[in-house]
């Protein structure tokens, strides 16, 4: 007997171990979404199988087919083999979505869920996946938190992991939203359009009903960063009522206001009705910007006890934005300023275009209709 | 208030309505236009890829019904019965036969779980403890791998499986000495296994013709073997064939083996080294396409995608290696020094963080790619007392590598 093993095993025992695959892992990545956690979870294949048997017709060959008519059993089967706690209390874990995905070492199925908790407090994740088979599988878990991410693993000896303990220091806190606000005053249409509407105007000035040149660039910047700044104090005020739910709007009623304040500054670039006053127009419309903004700030979620730095930060964030298409944006147009394609081509047609762009919002936002893609 | 853009107002600078600085910048900015236009609306232009209910995501190794029904049967009665040592035995012995057919360390895993409940004995009954050995073996844990070995034939003096696995331990560990005694002891209980563990051994010790000879005596006994048996034999006496500088002969016995019907990762490592020592790094590229899941082959695929100057190879197999290494270190395994220590060598160019970690590795595992690696990297560190290290090993194992040998003279570590 011992000699028919030996002769069976010679090639498991001679050649040093080559092991072609990596070992079992899932994947999971975890983001805070406001006040719930969004995960999606890699499982493979491979293992899949040899936990639940996917090979249906046993002919050796894994199809998408026999896999996504499996959908429910493989996700009944993971979900039941991850546990989302907050405080003890079990959180609900509805699945978004199943997809196959094709991963370096093969396909994968990938699992959607977002988890929803009773309460925020000490949100703790227990896995179990495989583990009843295959001590050595491991979960590799990565956190993304208010643009950082953080990497844990989770294994048999260690199956739990903390989420709610994922804090950051006040000054990451800072920052983060910092780059939030510079990213989401880029990013956001409507307030570059507004904020470029304002300026277009900002290297003439009005004499005898007519735009003048400005020989001055020194003046037109500190006057458009006057007008900017007032606006980040504006939208400062009520984007801090509106995080702190003190003062709220319906979002519709908000982001039809945003679209009216495009119309109306494109409007006095075309047919000046503000004439020395344009500040007035940056605090006004400034207020009404702010409660858009908050929609983003409450997206991304404001942590408890560092609402203030989150805040405070944000707003930097969003004044720096600003700052910096305006240094960028005025000096072109300074140098452009006598110039037909200014006068006319920027100026004229390019505030009609915005006036256009700013009422198929308007109508879209009002009406709850799609107009334009954009 | 209607005549605000009174004409002479923006004709005063000699532009026209039809001349080119208007109509250019005014177009440029339409295109621009459109393009901010398009590329939102890019979701429903592009087009979605049709995905087949009938696309194969995964193929499974083909095993006979009834090797797959006494899997499953053994499956649920040690689900029923984890302490019924005798089942516990055959399936463990499955799973590490299919974690080394199939090159899936899972299987390891699975048959580390059948084991559980005496993982921690300090004494299993003995054919657990003979399969544990294999386990650690094959997990890279070495010494806990030799206790065990060492306490069974304490023993069981005769005990063949145990013999083989213990002179596989002390080969990887490079102590050719004990190694060369477990495998003349097992002459006695199974000679073919025996031989090929001898020649084995006398291939790294200088005694390749030796080593040749008595394959070439086995050579008749070869076809009734297994197809892994056989393979491996194939491609050791390729290597041998490379120790003696007959690249000639070696190509003509990796492609024996090659025409098995089984891809081992093994052979690929060795034949693609020889590949790449030799230059055909075309040949590397075309040969290890699909073979990127083992970290050896991937490494020696992006080494070739270097030589090539095929730059988006290069890329994709680096990113595939880096990711390896964040996912090893995450999950706190010790076992990709040899990856991460070549890749810093060959690909990265730093040799300094090469030679910590050749170093590291080489205290593992000797093997002659180890030995290899750590003189590469000691020669690009210029550093005298680690090739001191490597010639003071060799002399006392006696080993013979004609290609460490090379590095070390010329670059005078005296003692050679």
């Amino acid at each position: 007997m011992k000699k028919i093993i030996a002769i069976i095993l010679i090639y498991l025992a001679i050649s040093a171990p080559v092991l072609a695959h990596k070992p079992s892992d899932s994947f999971i990545s975890i983001e805070s979404v406001g006040k719930s956690w969004q995960f999606r979870w890699n499982i493979g294949l491979r293992d899949l199988e040899f936990a639940i048997g996917l090979d249906r017709d046993q002919n050796g060959l894994l199809t998408r087919g026999e896999v996504t008519s499996q959908s429910n059993i493989i996700s009944a089967y993971a979900l039941s083999r991850i546990k989302i706690n907050s405080t003890g209390e079990a959180c609900q874990t509805p699945l978004d979505d199943f997809e196959i995905k094709k991963l370096e070492d093969g396909n994968y199925a990938s699992l959607t869920f977002s988890a929803q908790c009773p309460n925020t407090e000490n949100v703790e994740l227990n896995y179990s996946l495989f583990f009843d088979f295959d001590p050595t599988h491991r979960g590799l878990i990565s956190v993304r938190n208010n643009d950082q991410t953080f990497s844990y693993v989770v294994s048999d000896s260690s199956p739990v992991l903390a989420l709610s303990r994922i804090d950051q220091s006040g000054l990451n806190t800072l920052s983060s939203f910092l780059r939030e606000g510079i990213w989401h005053i880029w990013i956001g249409f409507d307030h570059v359009l507004f904020l470029l509407t304002l300026i277009l105007p900002a290297v003439l000035f009005r004499r005898n009903h007519a735009w003048q040149s400005t020989d001055n660039i020194k003046i037109a910047m500190i006057e458009t960063l006057k007008i900017v700044t007032v606006f980040t104090i504006a939208h400062s005020i009520t984007l801090s009522l509106a995080s702190l739910q003190i003062l709220t709007f319906p979002s519709r009623f908000v982001e039809s206001m945003i679209a009216f304040s495009v119309l109306v500054t494109a409007i006095n670039n075309l047919r000046p009705f503000f004439r020395h006053s344009r500040w007035i127009v940056a605090f006004g419309f400034g207020l009404i910007h702010g409660f858009g903004f908050a929609n983003v700030l409450l997206d991304l979620g404001l942590s408890g006890q560092q609402t203030a730095l989150s805040l405070l930060g944000f707003n930097l964030g969003v004044e720096i934005g600003q700052l910096v298409i305006v240094i960028i944006f005025l000096p072109l147009i300074y140098l452009i300023r006598d110039s037909l394609f200014y006068r006319w081509g920027l100026l004229r047609v390019g505030s009609s275009v915005a006036a256009v762009i700013a009422s198929i919002w308007l109508v879209e936002r009002l009406f709850d209709y799609q107009l334009l893609t954009i | 208030m209607a005549s605000s853009f009174a004409r002479n107002e923006y004709t005063r600078t000699g532009d026209s309505f039809y001349s080119p600085r208007f109509w250019l910048p005014l177009s440029l900015i339409m295109f621009f236009i459109f393009l901010i236009w398009w590329w939102s609306d890019e979701q429903s232009i592009l087009v979605t890829s049709i995905e087949d209910e009938n696309d194969i995501l995964l193929v499974l190794q083909t095993r006979s019904n009834a090797e797959s029904s006494r899997e499953k049967q053994l499956k649920t009665h040690t689900e029923d019965y984890p302490e019924d040592i005798d089942s516990v035995a055959e399936l463990t012995q499955l799973y590490i036969e299919r974690s080394r057919k199939e090159s899936d360390p899972r299987y390891l895993g699975y048959a580390q779980h059948l084991l559980n409940p005496w993982w921690s004995n300090q004494k299993p009954p003995l054919v657990i403890q003979r399969l544990r050995a294999i386990l650690l073996q094959s997990q890279h844990q070495f010494a806990p791998a030799l206790a065990d070995l060492n306490a069974l034939l304490q023993s069981y003096p005769g005990d063949a499986q145990s013999l083989l696995t213990r002179a596989t331990v002390h080969q990887v560990l490079g102590n050719y000495t004990s190694a060369l005694k477990d495998c003349t002891n097992l002459l006695r209980y199974a000679p073919l296994p025996a031989i090929a563990c001898v020649a084995s051994i006398q291939s790294l010790t200088g005694q390749t013709t030796d080593a040749r000879n008595l394959l070439a005596g086995i050579e008749p006994q070869l076809a009734s073997q297994p197809v892994s048996t056989r393979q491996w034999i194939r491609t050791l006496q390729g290597e041998i064939a490379v120790r003696k500088n007959q690249p000639d002969q070696a190509e003509k016995y990796y492609q024996l083996a090659l025409t098995e019907p089984l891809r081992s990762a093994y052979l690929l490592r060795e034949y693609s080294q020889f590949l790449l020592d030799n230059n055909s790094n075309e040949k590397v590229l075309s040969l290890l396409e699909d073979e990127t899941h083992d970290d050896s082959l991937l490494l020696h695929a992006a080494i070739a995608a270097d030589k090539t100057q095929n730059k988006d190879k290069l890329r994709q197999y680096s990113d595939l290696i880096e990711t390896r290494l964040r996912n090893a270190k995450l999950r706190g395994e010790n076992n990709h020094y040899y990856l991460e220590a070549r890749y810093a060598l060959d690909l990265e160019k730093k040799s300094g963080k090469a030679l910590l970690l050749a170093k590291s590795n080489w205290q593992k595992s000797k093997e002659p790619r180890d030995t290899e690696l750590f003189v590469a990297a000691a020669v690009a560190n210029d550093d005298q007392s680690s090739l001191h290290k490597i010639s003071d090993w060799m002399l006392s194992q006696k080993a013979v590598l004609p290609s460490v040998m090379a590095l070390l003279n010329t670059n005078g570590s005296g003692s050679q």
